[in-house]
């Protein structure tokens, strides 16, 4: 599996913890940071 | 006693860097005892370690590609990556952390970073967007996206850090007859073409002769230079014209700046640096560029903006290289710039359609006055109330101001501007009523769920019909969408807490918009009917 493909999975699951209400955890946060890191670059 | 130990978060643009730095280089000069540290990215804060230094005691530089340095295969190896550089960031202990880059991942950032405090935008928990204070949600609701801001972003930076004062920050220079020009920026609606630029170069040489121009620019920037220097008509000037376009790195190019008696250039990078190296400056002020927002801060700064500068279509009346050349003439003579020297030696038409600002330091921080200003448009009028009233809501600042005459138009907007102010106060009036209905039925022991819902249903109404307010009167916008996010950021545990936070956002903002509404009356002065001319008078 490609980072990516890990990225897209991983949000995946935080937006249904999000959508049940749930908080998210430092590690998600971090997986969050590094997708916009990603996304911000792509725009450059 | 420990120092407090404060850490910006800039990841944005070189410019911004220059004006963060500029904001702490103020807060460390009143309070000595800081520590202050900056996070940026790398690619846009290396070049500038040689300014940096002076201010910040730790500089931590990264880049999205540290995380994923090739041959990463996992995102647990990324996270990994990602986990050293928290790691040394969160060895400071920082007392406050203030995030100054308003970007998605800078937010997540912030939650990542352990600090007692924490100022600007940051992600809760649930992936909300938080922002605290309230110069941050200034910044948030009145910079992103609107072209009212009268402050200077240095200035309000200051206001986050909690700087206070405006302190000149004199250079060691030897200044050598040479003018230095950075034609470009980082947009091209920012910029003027290349004929223009040599047509000023031209001027700017026959009526100097002891003058020599260099130009500054970087790699992108090369075929242009050509497109100025090797027109035919400078032939005659080639041995005064020095073109560093893509030769020299930041620190060369400060250096040049700071040993030149001008700088004439853009909205750009080169021109915070001038405004660092304290240089008497021209800043041609062209297309989406806001003047009131970005000036470089330094009160030796010129500005000139075309009048339909940020406007939705950045349809531009063009600037003429006769003015420009003018003003530098005045500036190399040290005479100071009038409106009565502008009209006096510039042809007409080339003031038409244009503000020519020179910078004050006052009260509020860097001020733009219009030299050409005879009349006020409802824009300027409405940015001069802002100044005011934010500065003394925010900082309690008691700001003066003449009294702004007003033109045809002005006076006509004005009018009708009134009729929304008593809109949008009738709104926040019913907006306190539905809170206290709410405060009221929450304390209450035998509380109706239904009635608290339907009470929260009008309050979201009530929101709706203040947004079709502002969108029909726009100036009054920077008011409402202050408050909105105001509002949205309100604290609270539970329904009781946030509803009396935005009882007193409502509150406060009906009384924000009261002071605008003297101040607009005062302006306006009695509306006089004469029945012999018909007209108002």
């Amino acid at each position: 599996m490609s980072i990516q493909e890990e990225l897209e999975l991983n949000i995946k699951d935080m937006n249904k913890k999000l959508n049940s209400n749930q908080e998210l955890s430092s590690d998600e946060l971090k997986i969050l940071l590094l997708s916009n890191l990603i996304e911000e670059e792509g725009k450059k | 006693m420990s120092h407090q130990k404060i850490c910006i978060l800039q990841m944005t643009r070189i410019g911004d860097i220059l004006q963060s730095y500029q904001a702490a280089r103020q807060l460390k000069l009143e309070n000595p005892n800081i520590s202050l540290s900056l996070i940026a990215r790398r690619d846009m804060a290396k070049g500038l370690i040689f300014i940096l230094q002076d201010t910040f005691d730790d500089i931590f530089l990264f880049e999205t590609s540290d995380f994923f340095p090739v041959g990463t295969k996992t995102l647990g190896s990324a996270k990994e990556n990602l986990n050293g550089f928290l790691n040394e960031v969160n060895e400071l202990e920082l007392d406050l952390i203030v995030n100054f880059s308003y970007s998605s991942s800078s937010s997540y950032l912030m939650n990542l970073i352990e600090s007692k405090h924490k100022m600007g935008i940051k992600r809760s928990s649930k992936n909300e967007l938080v922002i605290d204070d309230r110069w941050s949600q200034y910044v948030y609701s009145n910079i992103l996206d609107s072209t009212h801001c009268p402050f200077n972003l240095v200035d309000i930076y200051k206001n986050i850090l909690g700087a206070k004062d405006n302190h000149s920050f004199p250079v060691t220079m030897t200044p050598t007859n040479t003018i230095t020009l950075h034609p470009f920026a980082s947009d091209k609606t920012k910029c003027w073409e290349p004929h223009r630029w040599s047509e000023l170069i031209f001027k700017l040489l026959k009526s100097n002769p002891t003058y020599s121009v260099t130009i500054l620019g970087a790699k992108a920037d090369i075929a242009n230079a050509e497109l100025i220097t090797l027109t035919p008509t400078l032939k005659e000037f080639s041995h005064r014209i020095n073109n560093q376009t893509s030769k020299l790195n930041i620190e060369e190019s400060f250096n040049e700046v700071k040993n030149s008696k001008l700088f004439i250039g853009h909205d750009s990078m080169v021109s915070h640096l001038a405004s660092i190296a304290e240089k008497e400056s021209i800043i041609i002020s062209l297309g989406p560029v806001k003047p009131h927002e970005t000036s470089p801060y330094c009160d030796k700064v010129v500005n000139i903006a075309s009048t339909t500068s940020c406007s939705d279509t950045h349809e531009l009346k063009d600037i003429n290289p006769q003015l420009i050349n003018f003003i530098a003439n005045e500036k190399l003579a040290s005479r100071a710039l009038t409106s009565e020297s502008l009209k006096t030696n510039v042809n007409t038409f080339s003031l038409q359609g244009i503000k020519i600002y020179n910078s004050k330091f006052d009260l509020g921080g860097l001020r733009l006055n219009n030299l050409l200003e005879d009349t006020c448009s409802s824009q300027d009028v409405m940015r001069k109330f802002l100044r005011i009233c934010f500065s003394y809501y925010l900082n309690d600042l008691e700001l003066e101001m003449s009294i702004p005459k007003l033109n045809q138009e002005s006076i006509h907007t004005l009018r009708i501007l009134k009729d929304g102010m008593e809109y949008m106060n009738e709104l926040f009036h019913h907006a306190m009523i539905t809170c206290n209905a709410i405060l009221e039925e929450t304390s209450s022991k035998k509380s109706d769920t239904k009635n608290i819902q339907q009470q929260i249903k009008k309050l979201a109404e009530i929101d709706k019909l203040l947004l079709v307010t502002v969108n029909k009167y726009k100036l009054l916008k920077p008011v409402h969408d202050f408050f909105y996010i105001n509002r949205l950021n309100s604290k609270g545990k539970d329904l009781a807490q946030i509803t009396q936070s935005n009882l007193v956002s409502y509150y406060e903002a009906q009384n924000f918009l009261s002071f605008v509404e003297d101040l607009t009356n005062t302006t306006l002065g009695p509306k006089i009917i004469d029945r012999n001319t018909t007209k108002d008078i």
